[in-house]
């Protein structure tokens, strides 16, 4: 049985604070964003100039959503292919930028660069304290980052804040996945930091080493970040109940570094954003209207205070749905993404009509126990565009189970998404696995401009 | 211009304050500024170290 987890509040001045008040700080934060990327930043200058908007204009926070256009990320790669290798968004001279970092890249193109000084790092570092401390965690814990701490931001920021905390931070990043499990086990870990899809796969091995991580460790809680999984209902079950601990959602972008939002010691379903830190605009991704509170749409966020390389209204892509923080029983008056990231608007595919995400392959495959792995594709056959989903089951199940599992795949599928599916058994090992940014979904379609 | 080689005094003094200052806010209940300025404290610490201007 899984203790509750301590509540408590970081900074209740903040946490607390009447949703009248913190718009004006966001305001003032805003103004001061606005006003530094204008002097100092090129590529905002440009922008700013091109849409006829100076930092005097902006008055309202509705000035700045109306006047202001949104930064996409095809236009932070564009600047960084025009102005090598940095681009010209930086707001300062290179030599007093910190540390580097880039994104994970997408097919073909170069990864988004990123510096931030020493005020950043210490600033995104502190918006992860801040998260993991009202997630729960405190100074006595043990704790396991599991990445392998390179130029991709991924943990480094939890790994700055668990010390922060007081914690005693074991990182991991060249060991094998057996490695890990051992050293949870040996040095009686409290809280491992990792991917969803690393969770599971940690699971698997576990199992394959004959190791019941439930029973035998002392962990109780999982912090994963960097894909949805947390948020899928079955993906959850999968990790929680593995490991017998809490899972932990925290979301944030390469691009803002930091953590936006998180899941608090109360679990209600949403992640409290750290709308100090982060103004977060919910828009309709074709027209960028805002939709209000209870509607799907895409997160757009601004980082207040970024020095090195500041970012103003940044279209993310993230599907997300925001409702008030009263909505949790913590008291905390900040806003809440329900669910943390729903799916990607650029990985949503459409089949035979219906709109798909990869979240919604994976609830239903995930909620197979026996199913280990799994990879989906979208290929146009004859003319029919088909969803092929290939999976793997765990070692030690009996092969023979396969045809019904794929058989009830295939029928839920059909029934919750409404078309049949292509399914098929792979042998062991066979799919690809993911410590990071797990990518199980591939469009093979020829598209034709 | 020489570069100074030594603090004075006046500026001794000064160090030593914001570290006593620091030691006290980091045994404070709200954890913001606890953590925060233990961490602070603990690099403080460094530089009295090496000045050797430790209290002892």
């Amino acid at each position: 049985m899984r203790a509750e987890l301590p509540h408590g509040y970081w900074n209740p001045k903040i946490e607390l604070m009447p949703k009248g008040k913190l718009r004006r700080l966001q305001l003032s934060r805003v103004q001061e964003a606005f006003r530094y990327a204008w002097k100092n930043s090129p590529f905002y200058r440009r922008l700013m100039e091109k849409h006829g908007v100076a930092p005097d204009d902006i008055l309202t926070l509705e000035d700045f959503f109306r006047k202001f256009p949104v930064t996409s990320r095809q236009e932070l790669e564009r600047d960084q292919l025009e102005n090598p290798p940095f681009g010209t968004r930086l707001a300062l001279p290179l030599e007093e930028a910190l540390r580097y970092h880039s994104t994970s890249g997408t097919t073909g193109k170069p990864p988004v660069r990123a510096f931030d000084t020493e005020r950043d790092w210490i600033w995104g570092a502190d918006a992860w304290a801040t998260s993991l401390y009202n997630f729960g965690v405190r100074p006595t814990d043990i704790v396991m980052v599991a990445f392998g701490y390179g130029s991709f931001i991924g943990f480094w920021g939890a790994h700055y804040a668990f010390e922060k905390i007081g914690c005693r931070v074991h990182p991991t990043g060249s060991m094998d996945t057996k490695t890990r499990i051992r050293v949870i086990l040996d040095l009686n870990v409290t809280v491992l930091c990792c991917t969803p899809s690393y969770a599971i796969r940690m699971l698997h091995v576990a199992s394959e080493e004959g190791i019941d991580l439930a029973a035998r460790s002392q962990l109780s809680m999982i912090v994963v970040a960097g894909e949805p999984g947390a948020t899928i209902p079955s993906t959850k079950e999968i990790i929680e109940k593995g490991f017998n601990a809490h899972l932990g959602d925290f979301m944030g972008t390469t691009e803002t570094a930091g953590m936006i939002a998180s899941t608090c010691s109360r679990r209600c379903g949403g992640l409290h954003i750290n709308e100090d830190r982060y103004l977060t605009e919910v828009v309709d991704p074709n027209t960028l209207e805002p939709v209000g509170y209870g509607k799907k749409g895409m997160m757009v966020v601004t980082p207040l205070l970024k020095e090195a390389m500041p970012l103003l209204r940044y279209a993310t892509n993230d599907m997300v749905l925001m409702e008030r923080g009263t909505v949790c029983p913590c008291g905390r008056t900040l806003d809440l993404f329900m669910g943390g990231i729903l799916g990607r608007y650029d990985d949503m595919v459409k089949i035979r009509g219906v709109q798909l995400t990869p979240q919604m392959i994976e609830e239903i495959v995930r909620g197979f126990p026996e199913v280990e792995e799994f990879f989906t594709t979208v290929e146009n056959r004859d003319g029919l565009d088909t969803l092929l989903i290939k999976f793997e089951l765990k070692s030690g199940t009996d092969s023979a189970a396969a045809e019904q599992i794929a058989s009830n795949i295939k029928q839920q599928v059909k029934t919750h998404i409404g078309f049949s599916p292509e399914v098929g058994l792979e042998p062991h090992n066979l799919l690809p696995r993911f410590e990071l940014k797990a990518r199980r979904f591939k469009d093979l379609r020829v598209k034709v401009n | 211009m020489a570069q100074q080689t030594s603090l004075t005094q006046e500026e001794e003094t000064k160090l030593l304050a914001a570290f006593r200052v620091l030691e006290e806010f980091s045994e404070h209940d709200l954890p913001v500024v606890k953590f925060n300025c233990r961490k602070a404290k603990n690099e403080l610490w460094q530089a009295l170290f090496e000045l050797d201007l430790l209290p002892r």
